[in-house]
C-alpha cells in the first residue's frame, strides 16, 4: 500500500509540473465558471419570465366575469439544478393552458392567445416550444456545466493517462522499473492513483465553487438541490475514473506514445461527438415520427366535425326554447367556448344554458378523440427517446449526461411526467365544473341573474331606446358593464407541481453508479491482465 | 530558380506524403470518418424519405383547403406557409430546426412565425446534428490539428529537424510542403466521405440535380478552406513549441475555443451585450392596452354588429377599429421581432472571431438556408402581403354588392364572391441563383482566407526564427 502511495505521489508531483496541469487549471478556471455563469443567467431569465407569467395567470383568473372565461394557465416552475444540466429545457417552454377543446401536449414558450375584445377571432391558441424569449437565440448551441465537465474531464483523463505506460516503454523506464522488485499491480494502481490525485481535487473544487456561487447569487437551495450537487459530483468522479481506466488500457496496449495518443483522441471524438448523434439518428431512423402539422390537420377535421355538432345542439335548443331574438346588449366571445353576454331575453338565456350543458361535454368528448391522435404522436416520441437511451449506453459520456439530466429533473422523462401532472390537473378542473354544474349554470356565460332577464317585448323597447341614446350615454352603459362584479374562483383547484425529492434523485443515480462500477471492474480486470502479460524483453 | 524551388518542394512533398500516408492516425482517421459519413448519410436517407412523405401529406391537406372559399375569407383568414424541407440539409441543416419555419399571414400582413415541431423530436436535444458540416467543423478540424500538431515539434524532439536544416532546404518550402501535405490528407478524407455520401444518395434513389452537385462541390472547397486554417494553426503551434505535448495542448485549447467555447457563449453574449428591452409578455400587454384604448375611444355604437345587414352603417367604424387594432398588434410584434433579429445578427457578427461560426455563415449563404433563408422569406412574404392586399382591394372593388369596408376579422364588410381556382395569389418561396449565393458568401470566404493566411505567416516567422543549435 505504501508503495502504491509513493508511486502515486511521485506521479502526482510530476503531473503538477507538466504543461498538462496548466491546461487543467486553465480549463477549470476559465471555461467551467463560464458555463456556471451562463447556466445561472439562463435560470434567472427563465425564473423572471415564470414569475411574470405566474402573475399574469393569477390576474387572469381573478379578473374573470363568467365561468366560460376560466381557462387556468399552468406555468412550469424552473428547476434550480437546471443551472448544472439543462437537458431538454432549451427545447421546452413553460406555459400551458387548460382548455376544453384540447389536451395540453408539451409546454409552450409563450401564448399568442388574443382575448378578442370585440367579435370572434379565428386564430387558434398557438404556441412555440423553445426556452428563449427571442426565438432566434434558440439556434445558438448551449453547453451546460455537466456537459462541459464531461467533455473537459474526459479529455483531461485521456491526456493524463495516454502515455502513463507507453512513454515509460519508449524511454525504457518501464523495463528498468520492472527489473526491480516492484509488483506490476502496485505500479499499475500507483499510476492510476497519481492521475486520480491530479483530477479529483479540481472536480471537487469545481462543484464546491459552483455551490458557493449559487449561495452568493441568491438561488434558493433546497435539500434536494444540495443532494443533487453531491450526487452530480459523485457521478462525475465515477465517470472520470472510467475514462482514466480507458486511457491506461490504451497506454498499455500501444507500443508508442503517438499510437496511444491517436487512439485515445479518436476514441474521445467517438465518445463525445460521434456516438451521441449516432444514437439519436439511429433512434430517428428506427422509430420515425410524423410531422406534427399533419396530426394537427387531422385534429382540425375533428374540430370541424365538432363545430357542426355544436351548431346542431345550439339550433335544437333555440328551437325548443322558441328563441325569437338572439340579441344581447353586450356580447363578448372568444376561443374555447368563451362567451360573456349581458342584457339577454329569458328564452335566449335558457337556450344558451341548455346548449352549454350539452355542448361543453361534447367539447370534452372531442378533446378525448383528439387526444387519441396526440397520444399516438407522444408515444412515438417516447419510443424514440427510449431507443436513443439504449443506444447511448455505448458511450460513458452519454450515460453520464442522461443521469445528470434525471438528477437535475431536466430529462425528457421529467417533462413527460410533468405533462402527465398537467393533464391530471385538467381533468380535475373539468370535474370541478361538472360537479358544481357550472356548464349548466347562467354564470357560465353571463353575470346577470335569472330574474334580471328580459322578455322579448322589453328587449325590443330597450334596444330601440338604446339607438336613440347619445354616445356619452351609450359609453356610460358600457362602463357599467365593465364594472360588473368579478367571479369568485378561490374554490377552483389550483395546480401544484410535484417537488423534487432526494429519494427520486438517488433512485435515478443508483443505476448509473452500478453501470460505472461494473464498467470500471471490467476495465480493471482487463488492465491487470494486460499489465501482468507485459513482456519486458 | 523557381523551377529549382518547385523541384525541392516536390521532393519534400513526396517525402512528407510517403511518411504520413502510412501513419496510424491517418489510416484510423480515414476509417473513422468514412464510417461517420456512411452512417450519417444512410440515416439521413431514411429520415429524408419520412420528411418527404410527411411534407407531401401536409401540402395535399393545404392545397385542397381553399376551394369554395370567398375572396374575403381567403384574404382575412390567417394562412400558414411551411418552409419546404431541402435536400441540402444533409450538407448543413443551418439550425433550421430551431428557426421559425411556419409563417402565418393574411392580406393584412405577416402575423407571426414559429418553429414547427417538424419530424424532429422536441424531447431530444438537437444541438448536434449529424450533417457533413458537423463532421467538418467538429471532427475533421480536430483531426487536422492531430495531423499537424507535431509536424515541427516532433522533429525537434527527435532532432531530425536539425539534420534536415543542415541541407540546403529553404525553411519556407519545408513549411509549405508540410502544410500542403496536411491539407491534402484532410482533403482526401473529406473528398472520400462526400463521394461515398453522394454514392449512397444515388443508390438509395434520391433525385439529385446539377445544382445539388455544385452545392456539394462548393461545400468541399469551403471545408478545405476551414481545414487549411486549422492546419495553419497546428503548424504555428508546432513551430513555436519545443515539445509535441506543448503544441498538442495549444491545439486542444484553440480547438476548444473555436468549436465549443465561442459558439456556446453566443447565448450569454446576446443576453449580456445586446439585451432585449422587452419580453414577449410585455409586448402582448402593451398592444392589448393600446387596443383597449382604441375600443375605449371608439363610439359605443361601433361595437354593435349585424351579420345579416352588411351595409349597417356602424360596420364601417367597426372595420376601421379592427384595422387599427390589427395594425397596432402587427406593428408592436414586428418591432419586437426586429429587435430580436438585431440581437441575433449582432451576436453573430461579434462571434465571427471563431472560424467555425464564419464557416457556418458561409454555408448559410451558399446553401441558401438557415437564418438567411428565413430573412429572405420574411422579406418576400412582406412584399407578397402588399400584393395580396392590392388584389383583395381590386376584387372587392369589382363587386357592387360589397360595402368595401375591408374588415380584417369579419367577412360581411367586403365582397362575398367565390374564389375561382386560378386567380388568387399564392406565396412561393423565391429561388436565389448560384452567382448571388457566391457573392453573398464572399465576405465569409475572405475572412477565413485572411485568418488562415495570418496563422501561416506567423508560422513562417517562427520557422525562420528557429535556432538549430
Amino acid at each position: 500500500m505504501n508503495m502504491i502511495y509513493s508511486i502515486a505521489l511521485k506521479d502526482f508531483k510530476q503531473h503538477l509540473r507538466s504543461s498538462r496541469f496548466f491546461l487543467t487549471l486553465l480549463l477549470c478556471l476559465l471555461f467551467l465558471p463560464f458555463t456556471l455563469l451562463t447556466g445561472t443567467d439562463d435560470y434567472c431569465a427563465r425564473q423572471t419570465v415564470c414569475e411574470q407569467r405566474q402573475a399574469m395567470a393569477d390576474s387572469a383568473l381573478n379578473n374573470t366575469y363568467v365561468w366560460s372565461q376560466v381557462r387556468p394557465l399552468v406555468i412550469k416552475q424552473t428547476e434550480p439544478l437546471s443551472i448544472f444540466c439543462q437537458g431538454v429545457t432549451s427545447n421546452m417552454g413553460t406555459y400551458n393552458q387548460i382548455l376544453l377543446n384540447t389536451y395540453p401536449l408539451l409546454p409552450y414558450a409563450y401564448s399568442d392567445k388574443d382575448c378578442s375584445i370585440i367579435g370572434y377571432k379565428q386564430t387558434e391558441v398557438q404556441g412555440d416550444t423553445g426556452n428563449n424569449e427571442n426565438i432566434f437565440l434558440n439556434t445558438f448551441p448551449c453547453t451546460d456545466f455537466t456537459g462541459m465537465i464531461g467533455l473537459v474531464f474526459s479529455l483531461l483523463a485521456l491526456i493524463f493517462s495516454y502515455d502513463a505506460f507507453s512513454h515509460e516503454k519508449e524511454t525504457g523506464m518501464l523495463r528498468m522499473i520492472f527489473s526491480h522488485p516492484v509488483n506490476r499491480l502496485t505500479f499499475l494502481f500507483g499510476k492510476i492513483g497519481g492521475i486520480c490525485l491530479v483530477l479529483v481535487p479540481p472536480v471537487i473544487v469545481c462543484y464546491t465553487i459552483s455551490a458557493a456561487y449559487l449561495i452568493y447569487a441568491g438561488i434558493p437551495l433546497s435539500e434536494a438541490v444540495w443532494s443533487g450537487i453531491v450526487l452530480l459530483s459523485m457521478l462525475t468522479l465515477s465517470f472520470i475514473f472510467v475514462c482514466i481506466l480507458i486511457g491506461i488500457l490504451i497506454s498499455l496496449l500501444a507500443s508508442t506514445s503517438e499510437q496511444a495518443l491517436t487512439v485515445s483522441f479518436l476514441l474521445w471524438i467517438g465518445m463525445v461527438f460521434i456516438l451521441p448523434p449516432v444514437s439519436g439518428y439511429l433512434a430517428e431512423t428506427i422509430a420515425p415520427i410524423p410531422l406534427y402539422r399533419n396530426i394537427e390537420a387531422k385534429m382540425k377535421l375533428l374540430d370541424d366535425e365538432r363545430y357542426y355538432e355544436l351548431k346542431e345542439i345550439r339550433e335544437k335548443f333555440e328551437k325548443e326554447e322558441k328563441v325569437k331574438t338572439m340579441m344581447a346588449l353586450f356580447n363578448n366571445m372568444g376561443e374555447d367556448g368563451f362567451m360573456d353576454k349581458w342584457g339577454l331575453t329569458m328564452s335566449f338565456a335558457r337556450a344558451i344554458r341548455r346548449t352549454h350543458a350539452e355542448s361543453e361535454l361534447t367539447r370534452l368528448v372531442y378533446s378525448d378523440r383528439k387526444w387519441i391522435l396526440q397520444k399516438g404522436y407522444l408515444n412515438k416520441l417516447k419510443r424514440q427517446i427510449r431507443l436513443r437511451y439504449w443506444f447511448s449506453c455505448f458511450s460513458p459520456l452519454q450515460v453520464f449526461q442522461e443521469t445528470a439530466q434525471h438528477i437535475c429533473r431536466t430529462s425528457p422523462e421529467n417533462y413527460l411526467s410533468y405533462m402527465h401532472e398537467v393533464r391530471s390537473y385538467r381533468q380535475e378542473v373539468w370535474n370541478y365544473f361538472i360537479d358544481h354544474q357550472l356548464f349548466n349554470s347562467y354564470s357560465y356565460f353571463t353575470t346577470q341573474h335569472e330574474e334580471d332577464f328580459m322578455t322579448e317585448q322589453k328587449m325590443d323597447e330597450v334596444s330601440r331606446k338604446y339607438e336613440t341614446l347619445s354616445e356619452e350615454e351609450k359609453t356610460s352603459i358600457l362602463q357599467k358593464i365593465e364594472n360588473r362584479p368579478k367571479l369568485d374562483t378561490r374554490e377552483l383547484p389550483r395546480f401544484a407541481q410535484q417537488p423534487a425529492s432526494i429519494q427520486e434523485q438517488v433512485k435515478n443515480g443508483v443505476g448509473t453508479f452500478l453501470f460505472f462500477t461494473v464498467t470500471s471492474l471490467i476495465f480493471i480486470y482487463i488492465t491487470i491482465k494486460m499489465a501482468v502479460r507485459y513482456d519486458i524483453r | 530558380m523557381i523551377s529549382d524551388k518547385l523541384m525541392i518542394l516536390n521532393i519534400l512533398l513526396k517525402q512528407e506524403w510517403k511518411k504520413n500516408r502510412r501513419s496510424l492516425r491517418f489510416r484510423l482517421s480515414w476509417l473513422l470518418m468514412l464510417c461517420v459519413f456512411i452512417c450519417g448519410t444512410i440515416a439521413f436517407v431514411h429520415q429524408w424519405h419520412n420528411t418527404e412523405t410527411e411534407y407531401e401529406e401536409y401540402r395535399k391537406e393545404n392545397d385542397d383547403e381553399y376551394h369554395g372559399w370567398t375572396v374575403t375569407a381567403y384574404a382575412i383568414i390567417t394562412q400558414e406557409y411551411l418552409l419546404q424541407p431541402r435536400l441540402s440539409s444533409l450538407i448543413d441543416p443551418c439550425s433550421e430546426q430551431q428557426l421559425p419555419s411556419i409563417f402565418t399571414y393574411n392580406a393584412f400582413g405577416i402575423h407571426n412565425f414559429r418553429t414547427a415541431f417538424s419530424v424532429k423530436n422536441p424531447l431530444m436535444q438537437h444541438n448536434v446534428s449529424f450533417s457533413w458540416s458537423f463532421v467538418v467543423t467538429t471532427l475533421l478540424t480536430f483531426i487536422t490539428l492531430l495531423f499537424s500538431f507535431n509536424a515541427f515539434s516532433g522533429e525537434k524532439e527527435t532532432h531530425t529537424l536539425g539534420f534536415l536544416l543542415t541541407y540546403p532546404v529553404p525553411r519556407f518550402l519545408l513549411l509549405l510542403s508540410k502544410y500542403i501535405c496536411i491539407v491534402m490528407q484532410s482533403g482526401i478524407i473529406l473528398l472520400s466521405g462526400i463521394g461515398t455520401g453522394i454514392l449512397i444518395l444515388l443508390l438509395s434513389g434520391i433525385e439529385m440535380n446539377i445544382q445539388f452537385m455544385i452545392l456539394c462541390g462548393g461545400f468541399f472547397l469551403s471545408s478545405l478552406l476551414l481545414l487549411s486554417l486549422f492546419a495553419a494553426f497546428g503548424l504555428f503551434a508546432s513551430t513555436i513549441s519545443n515539445h509535441p505535448r506543448n503544441s498538442l495542448l495549444l491545439c486542444v485549447i484553440f480547438w476548444l475555443l473555436c468549436v465549443i467555447v465561442i459558439p456556446s457563449s453566443q447565448l450569454s453574449m446576446a443576453r449580456y451585450l445586446f439585451p432585449l428591452s422587452t419580453t414577449m409578455e410585455e409586448v402582448q400587454q402593451d398592444y392589448q392596452q393600446q387596443q383597449r384604448q382604441i375600443i375605449d375611444h371608439a363610439p359605443a355604437s361601433a361595437l354593435g354588429n349585424r351579420e345579416d345587414e352588411p351595409f349597417y352603417p356602424p360596420h364601417e367604424m367597426r372595420a376601421d377599429i379592427m384595422r387599427r387594432m390589427l395594425k397596432v398588434k402587427l406593428d408592436k410584434l414586428n418591432e419586437y421581432y426586429q429587435a430580436g433579429q438585431q440581437q441575433y445578427e449582432r451576436t453573430n457578427q461579434l462571434s465571427m472571431c471563431s472560424p467555425v461560426i464564419v464557416f457556418n455563415r458561409l454555408n448559410e449563404y451558399w446553401l441558401d438556408s438557415g437564418y438567411v433563408r428565413f430573412r429572405k422569406n420574411q422579406k418576400a412574404l412582406n412584399d407578397f402581403c402588399t400584393h395580396f392586399m392590392e388584389w383583395f382591394k381590386e376584387e372587392d372593388a369589382k363587386d357592387p354588392q360589397s360595402p368595401h369596408w375591408l374588415n380584417p376579422q369579419e367577412h360581411y364588410s367586403s365582397t362575398q364572391r367565390t374564389l375561382t381556382e386560378t386567380d388568387y395569389p399564392v406565396y412561393k418561396e423565391p429561388e436565389v441563383n448560384l452567382t448571388n449565393r457566391l457573392l453573398s458568401a464572399l465576405p465569409a470566404i475572405f475572412i477565413l482566407s485572411g485568418i488562415a493566411l495570418f496563422w501561416f505567416i506567423l508560422s513562417i516567422f517562427s520557422t525562420h526564427k528557429y535556432d538549430v543549435r
